[in-house]
């Protein structure tokens, strides 16, 4: 039996591109690489106008090395200015692109066996490759290796990718399996951990099967298989499905001995100590029901939004929203210019959803889908008039917008809508308390 | 470029509506009806249409009322107009039917329209039916008896004395000689679709199926009723539980049980509270049947404890993932939580009167 949490929904998967191959999408002439690619601080530029920069150097750093950023492609800085973002308007750095290539004499394989390695060091080399989380917050991966080291003993990779359309996880699962194990492998040693667990849903059973014909017998390694249901991938559910124990409010994770990554980011790790390259692309699940020929497409950072979806044959028919994540937790953005960060997973054309709101009738179906056991409906009405301490009662805080009250809501009524914005109101009204 | 749509998710939606729920519950009455009009004929039909047409056109014309929710097209007034007609007995004069729509149309519209009733719009007027004309309401009629399809007074309809069977049940009637098997199909007297008990419990599968209803009422429901007549009967324990048997199966409880009970807007939603619903429904329903006599001791249960359905699921709210269930806490969050409503219902109310003061938007 797959494991499984409660509440949650079985969704129509949509993974349209579940069998198509990763495919490396050419650099386009300009790439716009925003200095702010993840929430956090922006990093400060290293090079100014007219520098030459070379594939892989680092060409911003954040002011406490969080996260460094390093060029895309070699060729010429032609401007830093205002662009807008997934984040909102930022500065970014254009290259021009000299379709050359040419790697930057920083880019070499880690320097010894991982094996003799000290942690400190892999630590300190994950850091300088601009590794993030690659799921989508963007968290520095570094951070949460620190964080967890002495704390966590099971290493959790979450492969569960819940969301619908999205396979750029199941695609690196599949096609690069040794270099993620080898990611895990990196990262044991980082984290001090004991055990790295697969967390694969059940819809993605030849991922299964590959990553057990590599890792099958090891006593460091298992696999974990879910049931596929949204949002499984949300840690919380993960560790309630797989612990049978759920993580404490204002607790995290970590103090339950688990830690959880990213295959992308295990992949990129591999890299990193492979061939020494940074981040310097990523793979994004093309689809929707707008896209042409849907794919998954290895893109360089800084290409746009327009750019990836032409190289996927165009948009028919017209789309009504382009999203940067999946449909459930992803956003719809303004502009289709926009520039791919670290954290787009995934580009998505969509059509317009059935949006015809009627009243609230009760039916009950958005408490039985939160898995975080809240009652949406009541939240819901008591933001709607302006009755905060209602809201507070039945708990908006632990409200983690997985979008299931709005998706489920026979009265298509704006559930997530109106409680995030019952969320910002709340912690508006508390902060103004404090203050005066 | 067009004109995209740009802001957080999500960016999908079930297929499910409102209108699909509300036709799904006419689907799952659709069996019993049939079976309605073929045991008691035409005039079963003709109760169904005026009743359905008279909902309908009332609603339509209360919907004008300003701030009233829902529409037409989301069907809950066929479902009203259909489970209305479902319990009313094919003798009941056809003037009250239209009467028994504005009954429950009206309310629905008196707190606000779709989802804001506190009670069950058809039940409701059901009880208000029976209360105003119990004599007309209470006239039976054996299946297959031939009534005029169209006659609107009473005295043509005075040949239908049969008792339903839980009259005779509730006169101690038992030679009668009412059989299991007669209740389960419905070969008794009783309203047009509320006797069948097997076609019934079809509808209740059906909506299982679609999940428009879950188990926990229906069930806890019998398990109530069926626990409280145990406990009131009298004789050895077998005769005890052929009469609490006899007691679920008759008097349209399963109907209840099914279509009355379960109505999202006046239930209970969380499982426990739902689980508490359902079992104070069925014991009240024989402590009503038993104490007065009352036919309608089932609706007006419903009605009764639908009442409580918003401080049972407070009572009953799921314990929120990683929290404590801090019952004392959110005990002590109410106050607020209510003085923040008089605060609006005041300020509404002043608003209101400023308006009529001065009429100038």
């Amino acid at each position: 039996m797959a494991l499984s949490f409660r509440g949650g929904l079985c969704l129509d998967g949509q993974k349209i591109t579940a069998r198509e191959p990763i495919i490396t999408m050419p650099a386009p002439d300009l790439v716009t690489l925003p200095l702010l690619q993840h929430k956090g601080e922006p990093c400060k530029p290293l090079v100014k106008e007219g520098d030459a920069v070379l594939k892989g150097q680092i060409i911003a750093t954040q002011e406490d090395g969080d996260a460094p950023l390093h060029a895309s492609v070699s060729g010429r800085i032609l401007a830093i200015k205002k662009t807008l973002t997934t984040l909102g308007e930022t500065d970014a750095l254009v290259i021009e692109n000299d379709h050359k290539d040419t790697l930057s004499p920083e880019i070499r394989p880690f320097h010894k066996p991982i094996s003799k390695a000290e942690p400190e060091e892999l630590i300190a080399h994950i850091r300088e490759k601009g590794i993030v989380g690659m799921g989508g917050k963007g968290f520095p991966t570094w951070r949460k290796i620190e964080a967890a080291r002495g704390k966590a003993k099971t290493l959790v990779i979450n492969c569960t990718e819940s969301e619908p359309y999205l396979t750029s996880d199941h695609r690196i699962l599949l096609e690069k399996t040794e270099e993620v194990v080898g990611g895990v492998k990196i990262l044991l040693r980082a984290t001090g951990c004991e055990k790295a667990v697969f967390a694969i849903e059940d819809n993605k059973e030849d991922a299964v099967e590959a990553v057990g014909q590599i890792v099958g017998g090891s006593p460091s390694f298992a696999i974990a298989v879910f049931r596929s249901k949204y949002p499984q991938g949300d840690e919380k559910n993960l560790i309630r499905a797989m612990m049978n124990k759920e993580v404490k409010e204002g607790t995290l994770p970590m103090d339950m001995g688990v830690v959880t990554f990213n295959v992308e980011t295990c992949w990129d790790i591999y890299r990193a100590f492979v061939t020494g390259l940074p981040v310097v692309e990523r793979l994004v699940t093309v689809s929707g029901d707008c896209v042409k020929s849907p794919a998954n497409l290895m893109v360089p950072l800084g290409t746009s939004f327009d750019q990836v979806l032409q190289r996927c044959g165009g948009l028919f028919p017209a789309p009504d929203r382009i999203l940067s994540g999946g449909p459930m937790m992803g956003e719809a953005i303004a502009d289709e210019s926009i520039p791919v960060t670290k954290c787009v997973g995934a580009i998505l054309a969509l059509s317009a959803p059935k949006e015809k709101e009627s009243p609230c009738i009760r039916c009950g179906r958005c408490v039985r889908a939160c898995p975080l056991r809240l009652m949406p409906l009541e939240i819901y009405q008591a933001v709607k008039t302006e009755n905060y301490p209602k809201a507070a009662l039945y708990s908006i805080r632990s409200c983690n917008e997985c979008g299931l009250c709005t998706y489920t809501c026979p009265s298509r009524l704006p559930l997530l809508e109106v409680i995030r914005r019952g969320k910002a109101e709340l912690s508006a009204r508390e902060e103004g308390g404090t203050n005066g | 470029m067009a004109e995209r749509y740009s802001g957080a998710g999500p960016h999908i939606r079930c297929e499910d509506s409102t209108r699909s729920m509300m036709l799904d519950v006419l689907i799952a009455l659709a069996p019993a009806f049939l079976w309605g009009f073929y045991a008691f004929g035409l005039r079963a039909a003709a109760i169904l249409a005026i009743s359905l047409l008279s909902c309908v056109g009332i609603e339509a014309i209360l919907l004008f009322i300003p701030g009233r929710g829902g529409s037409v097209s989301d069907l809950s007034a066929l479902v009203t107009g259909a489970v209305l007609a479902a319990a009313l007995p094919v003798a009941t004069p056809l003037y009250l039917v239209p009467l028994g729509a504005f009954f429950a149309m009206g309310l629905k519209a008196l707190f606000g329209g779709l989802g804001k009733n506190p009670v069950n719009p058809a039940l409701f007027s059901l009880a208000l039916l029976y209360f105003t004309f119990p004599e007309k309401l209470s006239r039976f009629t054996r299946p297959f008896d031939g009534l005029p399809s169209f006659s609107f007074t009473a005295e043509e309809l005075a040949a239908a004395r049969e008792p339903s069977p839980l009259q005779a049940l509730l006169k101690g009637d038992l030679t009668q000689s009412i059989t299991v098997s007669q209740l389960l199909t419905g070969s008794v007297a009783g309203g047009i679709a509320s006797s069948s008990v097997l076609l019934l419990l079809a509808g209740l599968l059906y909506l299982l199926v679609r999940r428009v209803v879950s188990l926990h009422v229906p069930v806890s429901i019998l398990i109530g009723a069926f626990g409280t007549a145990l406990l009131l009967a009298k004789g050895s324990w077998s005769e005890r539980a052929m009469l609490a048997l006899l007691t679920l199966l008759s008097g349209s409880l399963i109907f209840l049980a099914v279509f009355g009970a379960t109505d999202p807007v006046t239930s209970p939603i969380t499982r426990k509270s739902k689980l508490l619903y359902g079992l104070l429904i069925g014991g009240l329903t024989v402590l009503l049947r038993s104490r007065t006599g009352a036919l309608e001791g089932g609706v007006v249960a419903v009605l009764l404890v639908s009442l409580f359905s918003r401080p049972m699921d407070f009572l009953g709210r799921p314990r929120v993932y990683g929290k404590k269930r801090g019952l004392i806490r959110s005990l002590a969050a109410l106050p607020a939580v209510w003085k923040h409503r008089f605060l609006r219902l005041k300020e509404k109310l002043e608003r209101f009167k400023t308006k009529k003061q001065d009429p100038t938007p």
